[in-house]
């Protein structure tokens, strides 16, 4: 069955990516061995206990080629998401299609064109922070391109950089794409970097994404990923940050629509005085499965970090937070805190949450907390004795539960987006746009 | 306005109001008081439909409408307001959204036109003068963080934004001062009008020393042992409830 899955989207052959440096032909095959031998996970493992893989195993992917709808993709996109005040940049099934006006201060390359041109300027980097685990893995043998991004030291452009990705599956054929971005926030560099993951409407798809982040000394970064998927779309998303000397990065992720999306989110906290924030709202919805799995290592002392994840799960949709904090022996004034909060909006849904600190030090002050609750009646009420149907009494509540996290998003015409898609995504919702304000 | 027929109610499968039987007409105030566990709150909450309640017996009637088949927001936007005697917070809810969805939902059901946003603030405006609510509180998410006088003087700005038909005030008195004790009153007392009539309900006569009932019911275990006028409620301040429930007054 695994062999199957893989041998389906190219694993096991001999992949020729022309013209790539040896040390990538290296990285590649190593990846695609330890695919091979070790297989796919299985609810035995650990880490994928909640996350069932079997919908995806018996779907003959092929990974998505080039195709003549760039333009087309891109005009969907744009109707999907409305104007923004960011500089954006379109892909389709993980390669870029044009580059715009290049905004000054940054240098953004296509990952193919430079691992031909300049692979020195790569190879300290590429792969050397994302998990190496399953989807990381297929990712690194198969990623045909992406972007390579660089911000140079001291330099803060003023607008986001909006990556958008678009899945782009053929009608009848399940398509599997493997979009990859490395990205260096050079130091005392500020930087606002947006993900965003559309899925066209077809057949299946299977996103496999890889994002690495490198901020150097006294960089800044801010990090807003968006998964807004549809019934036929699956999200496996690998996201690792390094992060050098008083840097400070913020992640806020929010997944709002896919049959399938699994984060997977590493935060190495490598020097001192590095500060962590990594923020989430999910609404699963349907038989929609969510899960983030984040992990933070304090290796430095004098590094904090700060974790929020605040979930509504309606229908028979399910939802999995497991979050863990490493705190290393020898690290000193550590403030580590982690809260998992989760509204559960139907008897049929389920919410596993798994949060836990591992520690080995004895100078620090952390805390962990997780919560799943149904929505207060006593608010309901409140609500309802004031005229307000019940329907939108639950809309209203529902909302108010994540948006102390969608309201600390910088970009107001993003955060009115993310406002109006989960109120048309909740039960007799309309009419709610004001609510946002 | 209002008539109560024999009404019984229990929760959780206690029994706790016991055939209560009350007529309150047009433009009139009544106060419900009695000692704790009398069934002064339940009363309130039967009333304004909130889940928990089991209706045995009786029935009541509020301008023609069988009340007791309503929902909550039927009740509500048909006229009946209940001021919470522990007003709820909704954190991430705006004071502003929250009572525009509430005023045009009611308006909706009058068959009149929803408020647009300059007019709704130029109202809000208006009505929060009359318990003296600053612009921040009326921006600011419901109730949250506000103290225990906002909290009720936000009641009663609700109440005057809604303009119900039946006010009904559980305990707004208790956790006030006297002096927001002396504000929500006079807010209450500006809504006192022909048209519209209310039920206070409190365990000390001190809030009827301003809001002045036109008639006062002691409720005890269930019933309405006594109906009188507004000295009733002096006499009780003295004598306290002891002759009603056969303890003395603590």
């Amino acid at each position: 069955m695994t062999n199957t899955f893989l041998s389906n989207l190219g694993i096991g052959e001999s992949l020729p990516h022309q013209g790539e440096p040896s040390w990538l032909a290296h990285l590649r095959s190593e990846a695609a061995s330890r695919l091979l031998d070790e297989g796919l996970p299985t609810a035995k493992t650990e880490a994928w206990r909640f996350t069932s893989l079997r919908s995806l195993l018996d779907v003959p992917f092929a990974s998505a080629g080039r195709n003549e709808r760039n333009r087309e993709c891109q005009s969907w996109a744009e109707e999907v998401l409305g104007e923004d005040d960011t500089n954006r940049l379109y892909l389709v099934n993980g390669r870029p299609i044009g580059f715009g006006k290049a905004p000054t201060d940054i240098e953004i390359h296509r990952l193919a064109q430079m691992l031909v041109d300049q692979p020195e300027a790569i190879q300290p980097y590429l792969a050397r922070h994302a998990r190496s685990d399953f989807f990381g893995a297929l990712n690194s043998a198969l990623f045909e391109d992406g972007l390579a991004v660089h911000v140079h030291s001291g330099k803060r452009p003023d607008k986001a950089l909006h990556l958008v990705h678009i899945s782009d599956p053929e009608q009848d054929t399940p398509t599997s794409c493997y979009p990859r971005l490395l990205l260096l926030v050079d130091a005392n560099a500020e930087f606002s970097l947006i993900e965003t993951y559309l899925s066209r409407p077809g057949a299946t798809d299977l996103c496999d994404a890889v994002t690495e982040l490198i901020v150097k000394d006294g960089g800044k970064l801010d990090h807003l990923r968006l998964v807004l998927g549809n019934d036929n779309s699956n999200h496996l998303g690998t996201l690792a940050v390094h992060q050098a000397r008083d840097s400070q990065y913020t992640s806020r992720s929010v997944v709002m629509g896919g049959k399938l999306t699994r984060l997977e989110i590493d935060a190495r906290l490598a020097g001192p005085g590095a500060e962590c924030k990594l923020e989430g709202v999910y609404h699963a919805i349907g038989k929609e499965h969510v899960a983030h799995h984040t992990t933070i290592i304090h290796e430095a002392s004098n590094c904090s970090s700060r974790e929020e994840y605040r979930g509504l799960v309606d229908d028979s949709a399910h939802a999995v937070f497991d979050g863990i904090i490493k705190v290393e022996r020898g690290t000193t004034n550590t403030a580590a805190h982690q809260q998992n909060h989760n509204l559960l909006l139907s008897e049929n849904a389920t919410i596993n949450t798994k949060p836990h600190l591992e520690i080995d030090s004895d100078d620090l002050s952390a805390s962990h907390g997780a919560t799943v609750g149904a929505l207060d009646p006593n608010q309901l009420f409140f609500l309802r004795a004031r005229g307000i149907d019940e329907s939108r009494a639950r809309a209203i509540l529902t909302y108010s539960f994540v948006r102390s996290i969608l309201d600390r998003i910088g970009s107001e015409p993003i955060r009115a987006l993310l406002a109006k898609r989960l109120l048309t995504r909740l039960p007799n919702a309309e009419d709610m746009a004001e609510l946002a304000q | 306005m209002l008539t109560i027929k024999n009404l019984h109610a229990t929760a959780d499968g206690k029994s706790i109001l016991k055939g209560i039987n009350l007529e309150l007409p047009d433009g009139e105030v009544h106060a419900i008081m009695g000692p704790n566990g009398s069934g002064k709150s339940t009363l309130s909450h039967v009333l304004a439909g909130r889940p928990g309640y089991e209706i045995t017996e009786g029935e009541v009637l509020f301008d023609g409408l069988n009340l007791l088949d309503m929902a909550p927001e039927e009740r509500a936007q048909a006229g009946v307001f209940l001021a919470f005697q522990y007003p709820v917070e909704l954190p991430g809810v705006s004071n502003v959204y929250f009572l525009k969805a509430a005023l045009n939902a009611v308006r909706k059901y009058r068959g009149e036109d929803p408020l647009d946003a300059m007019e709704f603030m130029k109202l809000a405006r208006e009505k929060a003068k009359l318990v003296e609510l600053g612009d921040d509180l009326v921006k600011r998410a419901v109730n949250h963080g506000f103290s225990g006088g906002e909290k009720k003087r936000n009641e009663i700005f609700q109440m005057a934004m809604l303009e119900p038909k039946l006010c009904i005030l559980d305990e707004t008195d208790s956790g006030l001062d006297i002096d927001a004790l002396a504000t929500v009153s006079k807010g209450v007392n500006a809504l006192r009008d022909a048209k519209r009539s209310m039920l206070v309900i409190t365990h000390y006569q001190r809030l009827l020393d301003y809001i002045v009932p036109d008639v006062v019911h002691v409720l005890v275990d269930g019933k309405i042992a006594r109906t009188g006028n507004k000295e009733l409620a002096k006499e009780l301040e003295v004598k306290g409830y002891a002759e009603f429930t056969g303890r003395a007054a603590s």
